[in-house]
């Protein structure tokens, strides 16, 4: 890296100007003098990202400070405007690469720093490549029950559910993304061709509590009062006036309100067909269902403290079975999706209460990049602090103290 | 460098050395005496007098099983002192030093004499106030006695109660001290009453029934009842041994008022779990109270002997406090007793090394030493002596040896890494600040890192010592089930703990270059401060090593365990705000932004950093209503960055002068 | 402005987003379309009332429709109870451990039903009951002021009467002049719940069997010891046929059962387990001599008495009579007989305890043996 001003070449033409200025971009976009501002404006909004965390859900403080453009923090009178962490980890990577990687001068003794650099540029890749298409949820099973589906922590979906015969059915999923960017104004049309009627979701709050009301607002005697979003963001429990409307822009022909605490969807019949509408937490389906067969849970002597839990379950796939041990710092992995025994409940549970089991389910195609990274990481600073620098200084070291030895 | 001319001074030196290191290994010889050895006769005194020795091992070494783990009494007697005085020592009404054990000792088997201890630590007597008690000629902050506390038992009560019931966070820190000092006169009461079934008297002379079965006395003890139980369980009322529960009523009103009367003895005596189950722990792990063993009797259970026998020792030991000869041989029985039955359940192996690792008390022991070492290093400042050096550099590894050997033994006890608690990260990255300084300055023998070592120790081990008593808890807790992988414990929690102790050491090192030159000491000796700014960065660069790696491998377990790899949660947030530091700090170093001086500086902003990541981030969010353990945390961390501030503002103030001054050079 | 999803995941997708984004009158393809083999049972209708206040129609379908996802704390068999004469039991719901129907009353029925203590709070749930029935939410004093009548799961229960028109039932239908009783216990970490509900008339009428199913409701067998104070039944560790005629009794701290014979309606068989040797086989059944004022056993009689395989281990039979002292304090009730068995295996001891007046007890001496013989892992 060189940081020092370029040489004024004098701009003879327009392409030397060009080159010119592409030079500087280059050199600037590769300075130190980026990378410890980056590094600094990444500190500050850690900093305050954790301070904020004392009033807000950890994944409200994500969203405003690690997966945002812009961010205004306040510290009482005192807005101050940062830079999100998409731009500052964006600039970072671009500033790795080229200041850290290509144009970083590549001598035996930085050996250690390029592989250090190229470990942090696979921890990112995988971050980003885990941001982009991982899914997390949950599913809770209590013995003897089984699920092929898992469930979102704070994300909601709509969906329509035709019945069929003998427990099939057919299910119309709204996409989450769309509903869940709606403000409380807005209005969205969803329609599918296989579907007699176009969805028409409004009033989308992202936190309600139903009340008692009449008047025009009402629906069937009822209306959503917001709420503002709860301290643990899974608590929020979103609300939305859903309508059955006529295809191709046609008026509503029924309509009801959607809870996210409903235990029961709303059905909605018509031409003999049986539909069923319901607002819960965003599902994914799983390529194989997990039945849970047991679930152990050992607390230590005398005291009501969870020493270890663990479920035994069976893994059906194409009809075969297959047992299956999940436990603490011990999942099962398959296709692609991995389930982590996180909790069990119901909390405090009276002696004799059947408990359930809570699995975390990851689809992460990065999962395994960031032990990679960290193995390359350790090896670069090994190198370079150890082995270059500490191991030099001790030879330059015992050098000086022969020569004032000798000296003397 | 000549010997000096007489023998005189080094020779003190030494033998102050030698007497010292005898000091500390006395207590292990006189555990060990007093062990092995056939104890002293025990002093007679009709009750009264201190516990003898013998007494006090024996009692010392009953294993209890306490917080989900088995532990000699002597632990569980520290912390529930602890937990009420906030010491690990009480005095008597006369100001007679207590061990733990003696003070258990007395709460259980003197309570008369107990209640006359001012072991009760009110932190601020508008508690008192609250209550309703007068306290003239006390201190603000002041040990009180359960004597002097009992005129206003019932308002503390009444209070605490209604306190209890509200979220912990909105109590005043008055509230909290109520409700504290409830607590702890709770406990002392429980513990008061855990042998009143020794003590108590039966009256079974209502009943002709009970009169024959002990041989025709009117007035009877627990003991009675328990060695005559097969006999007795005739005449208990529908005898179904295995039913009970809901307790059948007896006929024969001098049956029921015995049943209920033990019944009431048995509730009354189970503030600590000491009887094993007769079996091995795979089928049953969770120890007996005495009240529950006792409670067994009431329903007709014939008790196992060996439960059997040490229910006749408590309640002989319960009933013959007057006579100490008869009180020591129960003791004898029921240490022999319950020793037997825990080594039966493989749950004794460990008691007497963690006696010892009491009775070594190497962290108190080991901060007086480091703060000794510090003397002398200081006097090595005046005295260019290398006899003194020797004495400091003796003195110092003797204290570091001690806190290593504390570390070594709590890991064998717990079977677990070196650090799964917060405590133990103090202690460990304490000793490791110390050994990283001791092998800086053998690389670099200027003094520096040889007078940080015993400050770091004793620092830490000072922050250790007042962690362990504003907790007044077992710092060898059992862990929540996320945590129980000594794997990750290992990999890293203790990278973790590295990379603060070479962030911190670092900042310690910085304050060598930004202090000195500020005050202008050494003034013209370059080569000083460039081996300061040396090992500053050396050890930056060791933290960063690993930091950066605890940090990604923080990542990878939560990955491991629960499939997230990271979540910007608070101390995710903290390692790698400390990454970010050092990385600003090394690369404005390489861009040539900042030389010595600025790295000392922003160095010592990095200290910070460390502390609130390894500190604070646990109490966010705390504010005003912070109490006790938490107060505590917080004003010790905002004094830390006040003093940080100042050091900083002492180093612009420099900068300035040097900028104003002729030279514009940033070069130190 | 509410951003539910990463901006860096938003920025790949940039261009996609505004074409699909914008403009509230763009109708938005539903792309998403899964067909389900299992997707449960189908949910009964229910009006947006009967949502909004999480009643389940009565629809005995209404199993649940998040099936895996819910995980009620209460759907599972941790109770045990006997239905009354006359009431039979429903099929299982969410949302309740219980639930029968008074069989010549149609419309009358009780559901029994656990919360964590913290879902709710008592006054909640009184106004929750006051809301089916249609009355309007009362006060804490007033809920305090509710008198204590019998006990439910060992805990005094608070009774509660309440008339007016019910409205919690199946497919919003509308019951004038109903009334609803109810009791609430408070257990050390939930609270309990049973309700009888149905027209005046017929509630009034079964007020009694209600009660006698509040007494007969007993944590199962799926407890687990859990606090000192409360040592609950054990968990029966193997299983068993009972003879017939022999019904269960209610679960009784350290019991694993009970059973009241048919044909010796004052005699109770006890099936316990006791932890480590208890003393031996031997000293046992000394212990259950003397409370029969017999002497203990000889060499010769103890080695005579009838053995039998039982669970892989060597059960020992006793059948003594006499005065079982237990009965009258010291006296003794003559004309006793008390049938046990005592079995010891590695690690605990079983034994099976038969007492009662001899001439009922010699009648089941067959069942007794019968019983303790299909015990079986």
């Amino acid at each position: 890296m060189s940081d020092g001003p370029l040489p004024a070449a004098p701009a003879t033409s327009a392409a030397g100007t060009l080159s010119l200025v592409a030079r500087r971009v280059v050199a600037a976009l590769g300075s130190y003098a980026l990378a410890i501002t980056l590094l600094l404006v990444l500190l500050v909004l850690t900093f305050f990202g954790t301070l904020e965390q004392a009033h807000m859900s950890l994944l409200d403080v994500q969203v405003k400070y690690f997966e945002s453009w812009f961010v205004i923090h306040d510290i009482g009178f005192l807005s101050i405007p940062l830079p999100g962490a998409t731009p500052v980890l964006t600039l970072l990577a671009v500033n790795l690469v080229v200041g850290g990687v290509v144009r970083m001068r590549k001598r035996y003794e930085t050996a250690g720093i390029l592989v250090a650099h190229l470990g942090i540029l696979l921890l990112l890749a995988g971050s980003y490549v885990e941001w982009l298409l991982s899914d997390k949820g949950q599913m809770t099973l209590m013995e003897g029950q089984s699920s092929d589906e898992f469930a979102s922590y704070h994300d909601w979906e709509i969906v329509v559910r035709e019945r069929k015969d003998g427990g099939a059915a057919t299910e119309f999923v709204l996409p989450a993304r769309r509903l869940m960017d709606l403000e409380p104004e807005d209005t969205a049309r969803f329609a599918s061709a296989r579907l007699p009627f176009d969805v028409v979701v409004s009033r989308w709050h992202r936190n309600v509590e139903p009340s008692r009301a009449g008047g025009a607002d009402a629906v069937d005697g009822w209306r959503f009062d917001p709420r503002k979003p709860e301290k643990e963001a899974e608590r929020n429990l979103p609300g939305a006036l859903v309508g059955l409307a006529g295809k191709g822009g046609g008026s509503v022909r029924a309509r009801t309100l959607l809870w996210g605490a409903h235990g029961l969807p709303w059905v909605h019949e018509e031409d003999g067909r049986r539909f069923e509408v319901e607002l819960r937490k965003v599902r994914w389906t799983l390529p194989f269902r997990v039945t849970l067969d047991r679930f152990v849970k050992e607390d230590h002597p005398g005291i009501g403290m969870a020493r270890r839990f663990s479920s035994y379950v069976t893994r059906t796939e194409d009809g075969v079975d297959a047992a299956s041990h999940i436990t603490m710092n011990a999942p099962l992995r398959h296709h692609g999706y991995t389930l982590y025994q996180s909790g069990w409940g119901p909390e405090g549970a009276a002696p004799g209460t059947p408990l359930f089991s809570t699995f975390s389910v990851v689809r992460n195609p990065s999962d395994q990049v960031p032990k990679y990274a960290c193995y390359v990481i350790a090896l670069g600073l090994f190198v370079h602090f150890v082995v270059f620098k500490f191991v030099r200084y001790i030879a330059r070291e015992s050098r000086r103290r022969a020569a004032a030895g000798s000296a003397a | 460098m000549t010997r000096p001319p007489a023998l005189r001074r080094p020779a003190t030196v030494a033998a102050l050395v030698l007497v010292l290191v005898a000091g500390l290994a006395s207590p292990l010889l006189a555990g060990r005496a007093a062990a092995d050895g056939p104890a002293a006769p025990a002093p007679s005194g009709a009750g009264a007098g201190p516990w003898s020795d013998e007494v006090l091992d024996l009692a010392a070494r009953l294993p209890v099983q306490d917080g989900g783990r088995v532990k000699p009494l002597d632990t569980f007697a520290t912390y529930t002192l602890l937990g009420i005085a906030h010491k690990r020592s009480a005095k008597d009404a006369a100001g007679e030093k207590l061990t733990p054990t003696a003070w258990l000792l007395d709460v259980v088997f003197r309570p008369s004499v107990a209640e006359t201890h001012p072991c009760f630590l009110v932190e601020n007597d508008e508690v008192l106030d609250a209550v309703g008690l007068a306290h003239e000629g006390k201190k603000k902050r002041d040990l009180y006695s359960y004597a002097a506390l009992r005129p206003a038992a019932a308002k503390l009560r009444e209070l605490a109660l209604v306190y209890m019931k509200k979220d912990a966070k909105g109590l005043t820190p008055v509230q909290h001290g109520v409700v504290d000092l409830y607590r702890g006169t709770t406990t002392f009461e429980r513990l008061s009453h855990l042998v009143d079934f020794g003590r108590a008297e039966l009256d079974v002379s209502a009943s002709p029934a009970l009169k024959a079965v002990f041989d025709g006395k009117e007035r009877v003890r627990v003991a009675d009842v328990l060695a005559r139980a097969p006999s007795l369980s005739r005449v208990l009322p529908r005898g179904d041994p295995h039913g009970g529960g809901a307790g059948p009523v007896a006929s024969d009103p001098g049956v029921a008022s015995l049943l209920a009367r033990l019944r009431e003895l048995a509730e009354a005596s189970n503030a600590v779990a000491m009887i094993p189950p007769p079996g091995p722990v795979s089928e049953q792990e969770t120890w007996f109270t005495p009240g529950e063993a006792l409670q067994a009797v009431t329903e007709g259970i014939t008790l196992p002997p060996e439960i059997q026998a040490l229910m006749l020792g408590l309640a002989g030991m319960g009933g013959s406090v007057g006579d100490r000869a008869a009180f020591v041989a129960h003791l004898r029985d029921v240490a022999a007793t319950a020793e037997r039955m825990t080594r039966t359940r493989g749950e004794y192996e460990k008691i007497p090394l963690e006696v010892s690792l009491n009775r070594l008390d190497p962290f108190h022991r080991g901060a007086g030493l480091y703060i000794l070492a510090f003397l002398l290093v200081a006097a090595g400042w005046l005295v260019r002596n290398r006899w003194v050096r020797g004495a400091a550099w003796t003195v110092l590894l003797a204290a570091l040896v001690l806190q290593v050997a504390g570390i070594w033994m709590r890991c064998i006890l717990r079977e677990r890494p070196p650090i799964s608690t917060l405590y133990e990260t103090v202690l460990f990255i304490s000793a490791l600040g110390v050994a990283a300084c001791a092998v800086a300055e053998l690389f670099d023998r200027r003094g520096i890192a040889l007078t940080l070592a015993p400050v770091l120790g004793a620092l830490g081990l000072m922050l250790a010592n007042s962690y362990e008593s504003l907790k007044g808890e077992d710092t060898m807790p059992q862990l929540v089930a996320v945590l129980d992988t000594n794997y990750w414990l290992t990999l890293h929690v203790t990278c973790i703990a590295i990379g603060y102790t070479g962030g911190l050491v670092a900042a310690a090192l910085a304050h060598v270059t930004v202090l000195g030159r500020t005050f202008g000491l050494r003034a013209g000796d370059e080569a000083f401060y460039r081996s300061a700014g040396k090992m500053t960065y050396g050890m930056l660069a060791f933290g960063l090593l690993f930091s950066v790696v605890g940090t990604i491998l923080g990542g990878i377990w939560a990955n491991d365990s629960w499939g997230r790899f990271w979540g910007w949660d608070p101390k995710e947030n903290g390692a790698l705000m400390i990454c970010l530091a050092q990385l600003a700090i090394l690369h404005g170093r390489l861009g040539g932004y900042l030389k010595t001086f600025g790295i000392a500086m922003a160095t010592i902003a990095q200290g910070t950093i460390v502390a609130f990541s390894w500190w604070h981030v646990n109490h966010l969010g705390i504010g005003l209503h912070a109490y006790g353990f938490t107060q505590g945390v917080i004003t010790t961390l905002t004094i830390f960055y006040v003093v940080e501030a100042l050091v900083l503002a002492a180093g612009f103030s420099y900068l300035f002068r040097r900028g104003s001054g002729a030279s514009a050079s940033t070069t130190s | 402005m509410t951003v539910r999803f990463p901006l860096f995941r938003a920025g790949a997708f940039a261009l996609l987003l505004t074409t699909a984004g914008c403009g509230g009158s763009e109708v938005t393809e539903i792309e998403d379309v899964r067909e389900r083999g299992h997707a449960g049972v189908p949910a009964p209708r229910s009006t947006l009332d009967q949502r909004m206040r999480g009643e389940m129609p009565g629809d005995p379908h209404g199993a649940d429709p998040h099936g895996a996802m819910g995980g009620a704390a209460s759907s599972g068999v941790a109770y045990t109870w006997s239905t009354p004469a006359g009431w039979e039991p429903l099929p299982a719901a969410p949302m309740r451990a219980a639930g029968w129907k008074v069989t010549a009353a149609p419309g009358t029925e009780c559901t029994f039903s656990t919360l964590p203590a913290s879902g709710g709070g008592f006054v909640a749930n009184v106004n929750r009951w006051r809301k089916q029935m249609s009355l309007e939410p009362t006060d804490e004093a007033a809920v305090a002021a509710l008198p204590t009548k019998g006990t439910l799961l060992g805990r005094p229960a608070r009774w509660v009467e309440l008339t007016g028109t019910y409205v919690g039932m199946g497919g919003g239908a509308t019951v004038e002049g109903a009334k609803l009783v109810g009791l609430v216990a408070e257990l050390p970490q939930a609270t309990a719940f049973l309700k009888l509900t149905g027209p005046a008339a017929s509630v009034d009428a079964e007020v009694t069997r209600f009660l006698e199913l509040a007494a007969s409701i007993a944590p199962g067998s799926g407890a687990a010891a859990a606090t000192r104070a409360e040592p609950p039944a054990p968990a029966a560790p193997f299983q068993w046929t009972a003879p017939a005629g022999w019904t269960q009794g209610p679960a009784r701290s350290m019991r694993v059962a009970t059973f009241v014979p048919t044909g010796a309606p004052s005699s109770e068989v006890a099936v316990s387990i006791l932890k480590g040797t208890a003393g031996g086989v031997r000293a046992n059944l000394d212990r259950w001599r003397g409370q029969m004022g017999a002497a203990p056993l000889t060499d010769a009689e103890f080695e005579a008495l009838p053995r039998a395989k039982v669970l892989g281990g060597t059960a020992v039979f006793l059948a003594v009579e006499g005065a079982y002292a237990g009965m009258s304090g010291g006296a003794g009730a003559a004309g006793s007989m008390l049938l046990g068995m005592a079995l010891p295996r590695p690690g605990d001891m079983v034994f099976v305890k038969m007492t009662g007046p001899a001439a009922e007890v010699r009648g089941e001496q067959d069942r007794f043996r019968a019983f303790c013989e299909s015990f079986r892992e």
